[in-house]
């Protein structure tokens, strides 16, 4: 008797330490990152590398969109730049434009690259400089000296009588941004003043752009120009933003709603409070445990980890069930209870783990998470419910007492004389229902897994169109070993791309090539650059025909010899310039070499782009659609995930042959599981169009959970009475699962009905299937 | 004789009177004169001359405003040119080429341009104020009034601007650049 007390003394105490010791891990270091393209694996290829980035970081998603209404226009306008200057002053936000900066770019524009337009203009070449050429220049210039804004035109006229700089403007300001009134910009009926702001942090880093948005409206609504507005806010932070709040809202009601429900079960069954604390010791040692695993080998764990890992130990919930379900009024029960029944639980929890570890090999460091936080959760779970609890059970403890409505199942499910054939039966059927429906089996389309409310995705297309933000789907990626290459395809390209947007097949587009010739063009351009004998000659010439005075070209003259001196430019010059906001999100400079994008505006005809490139031929110049993208991506992960979980499985059934000391008792258990799970998936591909990563996880737990049952089943077709109890248990675990996670279904978004509708269909079915195919055995 | 000198002095004195009076004039006077229409259309043909041309440029059309804000500048000669600006917005159309829009609020200097000639034909002082400073001289029947920028930017494109009228009309309106140019737009009045 001592050496039991010592040694159950010694179980709580290493437990007290071990709780101590995660919590002190936690309190200390824990974060929990939810940006969630951080979940998205590190590809080797260049090209993904790329896509990756864009989609994280690039321009589209660090811009926020503004919109003002309700007021009239002056208001509005009053509202934009005073919102303007005061937002600029925001930390984490790198820039706010309203329209009123046009005028200064200009002003900085030509103060940095007037002096290189001859590096820079597309119009350079040897005829340029004909008298010819010349001569129409100069009927041009009058016509612009006649009209009203010649006090303006003259400065510019006699040092660029050839108007290079006007068309390089042009080239550069293409856009066509939003209308200006009162000096900043309006939507197209003028309704609302449109402003963009930069961000620091990226769309999808939902914390900062929490903080930021905050940060917004209180200093929106400490102006006093803007009272009486209406604030709308824009683009992929604050759609994040808002799928974000619609899941987690939905999530807090609803886990609320079920601890409630589960605890009243819980509750009416044991009729014990000390009884319902001890069952939720193994979860809450399971949680800590495993969280406690991950930060102590990542640093960090993912938000999305950190929920799916917890959803699968949702499984050590039904582990003190098991335990408690078969104890009776012997006071020596407790200890004899957990030595009868811990061989099949331990084997249950055995199976468990190496059904969730599979996924630590994953690529995938999201997957790997939720594997070390299943697998140490479960672990610690199952010898939390082994040497911990017991100690602290009264020394009689209360007996199990199951309301009359309970009993009469309980007849019913002792009579269920089901054939084995059943399952079967259901399975069949639920395939056949799926091939009829059409639906696909994987549903890998990225944006159904995110719930962004329908009106706020409208809203933010609109503004982006009235904005002028490119087309955030479709990319032409040109890759190169050295900043050269890169230009020099770029500048290969540009033509069929003006070609597309002449057909009309698209509005427009970005290339780096506009704005940065590459060296072997830019050397050609110096080389037209006639002599100044030439030259002179030539303008004077031009002068006498058209009115002008000999010398009127004096700083024409000289520009043009001051540029002959210019050596050729490159990216580091242009980041230098106003040019680099441009720039940078155009040219990327990667370890293996690199890239540059080719962002399109407006596309008409999608399909015209990718079969304009593929006739290139050129395996440096690709198409890439996001979306396709990611959803390939998506593919690949559940790809891996599945080939992992059949490894599992070939795992599992070896060790359950092992455990149970018969390959044909581990197929018993191992067949209604994986009927169970089967008709499960075709009822949710139905449902749902298609599995999505959501379904899987949660199959894989109400694998897990099956799995358990079948072999309390398996055991207890050995003993009438046990059988009995085995019942009990299984029937409160089946309960609980179905209540717990059924409330999940009735969420409005798509993540929280995958994950409620899948476990509470496949849970109900997992103890259905399980009991047909045990009860053969003891009739 | 001594009897009458007394009288003569007198009558001198009143007929002097008269046009001592009428020749005092006010800005709100003129700005009130030229003004009266709320809309209307005159000719004009304007002559610039460039330091770096060797013969003037002209150009001849029409020029309608409609008040508050409307002004309009239609060259017809040599080639088709239309300038509107209303409000804060110019509207560009020339032969050949896409409509341009501007926004006069990016530009000091083209909106003080702009206001020196829309501003006395719609009769709005206070633009002409926001950019220059007014100055009176002559007499009702010749008049000129003189705008001198009242800052750099302003003065970095317009030296001065001289208007010259005849009672209730415009007739010319001259302006000089820093550079030297002079541009000078004559207005014709049917008879």
């Amino acid at each position: 008797m001592k050496a039991l007390f010592s040694s159950k003394r010694l179980g709580v105490v290493i437990w007290i330490f071990w709780m101590g010791f995660c919590l002190a891990l936690l309190f200390g270091d824990m974060r929990v990152i939810s940006d969630l393209t951080a979940f998205l694996p590190n590809n080797k290829s260049l090209m993904e590398q790329v896509l990756l980035r864009q989609m994280r970081e690039g321009p589209a998603s660090r811009m926020v969109l503004v919109g003002l209404g309700n007021q009239p226009e002056e208001s509005l306008a009053r509202c934009s730049k005073a919102l303007q200057s005061n937002l600029i002053k925001v930390h984490g936000i790198v820039g706010v434009e309203n329209g009123q900066q046009i005028p200064d770019v200009l002003h900085q524009l030509e103060s940095q690259l007037f002096h290189y337009q001859y590096l820079l203009s597309p119009d350079i070449d040897s005829d340029l400089f004909s008298r010819t050429s010349l001569g129409a220049a100069l009927s041009h210039d009058l016509d612009l000296l006649r009209s009203p804004a010649s006090s303006f035109e003259k400065k510019w006229l006699l040092q660029d009588p050839l108007g290079l700089w006007i068309h390089l403007l042009r080239d550069w300001l293409w856009q066509k941004g939003p209308d200006t009134r009162h000096g900043v910009w309006f939507s197209g009926d003028h309704s609302r003043a449109l402003l963009v702001i930069k961000t620091q942090a990226a769309g999808f880093d939902v914390d900062r752009q929490a903080t930021l948005e905050h940060a917004i409206e209180t200093a929106y609504s400490g102006l006093p120009d803007c009272h009486g507005s209406s604030l709308q806010l824009g683009g992929v932070g604050p759609l994040s933003l808002r799928a974000d709040e619609l899941t987690r809202g939905d999530a807090e009601v609803l886990s609320l709603l079920n601890t409630f429900m589960v605890l009243v079960l819980l509750f009416l069954v044991y009729r014990s409070p000390r009884l319902l604390i001890l069952g939720s010791l193994p979860l809450a040692t399971g949680l800590l445990t495993g969280v406690a695993v991950v930060i102590w080998f990542y640093g960090s764990v993912h938000a999305v980890s950190l929920a799916f890992g917890a959803t699968l130990l949702g499984v050590a919930a039904d582990y003190p069930n098991h335990f408690f379900s078969h104890l009776d009024a012997h006071p020596d029960s407790p200890e004899r209870t957990l030595r009868s029944i811990w061989p099949t639980l331990r084997l249950g929890i055995l199976t468990n783990i190496l059904g969730f570890s599979g996924m630590f090999f994953s690529g995938f460091e999201g997957l790997a998470q939720i594997a070390i936080l299943a697998s140490s959760g479960l672990a610690a779970a199952g010898m939390t419910t082994r040497y911990v609890v017991p100690s602290f059970l009264p020394k009689t403890p209360p007996r199990f007492c199951f309301p009359k409505g309970f009993s009469h199942l309980f007849e019913s499910m002792m009579g269920y004389q089901a054939a084995r054939w059943t399952p079967f039966l259901f399975l069949f059927g639920a395939i056949a229902v799926f091939m009829f429906s059409g639906a696909p089996l994987w549903n890998d389309d990225i944006e159904s897994l995110s719930p962004v409310p329908p009106k706020a995705k409208l809203a933010t297309e609109a503004m982006q169109i009235e904005m002028g933000v490119p087309d955030l789907r479709s990319l032409i990626l040109i890759q190169g070993q050295t900043e050269s290459e890169v230009l020099e395809r770029s500048e290969q390209l540009l033509p069929i791309l003006d070609r597309l947007v002449l057909e009309g097949k698209m509005g427009g587009y970005d290339a780096i090539s506009h704005y940065l010739p590459s060296q072997t063009t830019q050397i050609k351009r110096l080389k037209s650059l006639p002599n100044r004998q030439v030259l002179e000659s030539d303008i004077r010439w031009a002068s006498n025909q058209k009115g002008f005075t000999p010398n009127a070209f004096q700083a024409f003259l000289d520009l043009v010899d001051q540029s002959r001196q210019l050596s050729p430019i490159d990216s580091r010059f242009l980041a230098q310039t106003i040019l680099n906001d441009r720039v940078q999100n155009l040219l990327i400079h990667l370890d293996q070499g690199w890239v540059g994008l080719v962002p399109l505006y407006d596309i008409k005809d999608p399909k015209a782009i990718p079969e304009a490139i593929e006739q290139l031929n050129l395996p440096s110049i690709r198409y890439a659609d996001l979306k396709e993208a990611s959803s390939k991506m998506l593919a690949h992960y559940r790809l891996e995930a599945l080939s992992l979980l059949a490894l599992s499985g070939i795992l599992i059934y070896v060790v359950l042959s092992l455990g149970l000391g018969s390959s044909i008792k581990a197929l018993r258990v191992l067949v209604p599981m994986l009927l169970a799970s089967g008709t499960t998936a075709c009822v949710m591909a139905v449902l749902f169009s298609g599995l999505n990563l959501f379904h899987l996880v949660s199959l894989m737990l109400v694998m897990g959970l099956s799995l358990d049952q079948a072999l309390f089943f398996q055991r207890a077709s050995e003993h009438r009475e046990e059988r009995i109890r085995t019942m009990q248990s299984l029937l409160v675990c089946s309960l609980s699962s179905i209540l717990a996670f059924g409330s999940l279904a009735l969420s409005s978004t798509n993540v929280l009905k995958s994950i409620g509708g899948t476990i509470s269909i496949g849970a109900m079915l997992a103890i259905l299937f399980a009991a047909a195919w045990s009860s053969r055995a003891i009739r | 004789m001594p009897k009458a000198l007394p009288i003569f002095f007198l009558s001198a004195l009143g007929l002097l009177t008269p046009a001592f009076s009428q020749s005092v004039l006010s800005i709100e006077e003129v700005m009130a004169l030229i003004s009266g229409p709320s809309e209307g259309q005159v000719a004009f043909t304007e002559t610039k001359l460039m330091p770096f041309l060797k013969e003037p440029l002209e150009t001849s059309g029409l020029l309608c405003f409609r008040k508050p804000a409307f002004f309009s500048k239609q060259i017809q000669r040599p080639r088709s040119e239309q300038y509107d600006i209303d409000q804060d917005t110019v509207f560009i159309r020339r032969a050949g080429e896409e409509p341009l829009r501007l926004q006069l609020t990016d530009s000091k200097e083209l909106s003080a341009l702009t206001a020196a000639i829309r501003g006395p034909l719609l009769g709005d002082r206070a633009l002409l104020e926001r950019f220059f400073t007014l100055h009176l001289g002559g007499q009702i029947k010749r008049w000129t009034l003189i705008l001198s920028p009242k800052d750099a930017e302003v003065a970095s494109v317009i030296q001065e601007i001289k208007i010259q009228g005849q009672n209730d009309q415009i007739r010319e309106i001259l302006m000089r650049e820093p550079d030297g140019s002079l541009s000078t737009l004559r207005l014709k009045y049917h008879p």
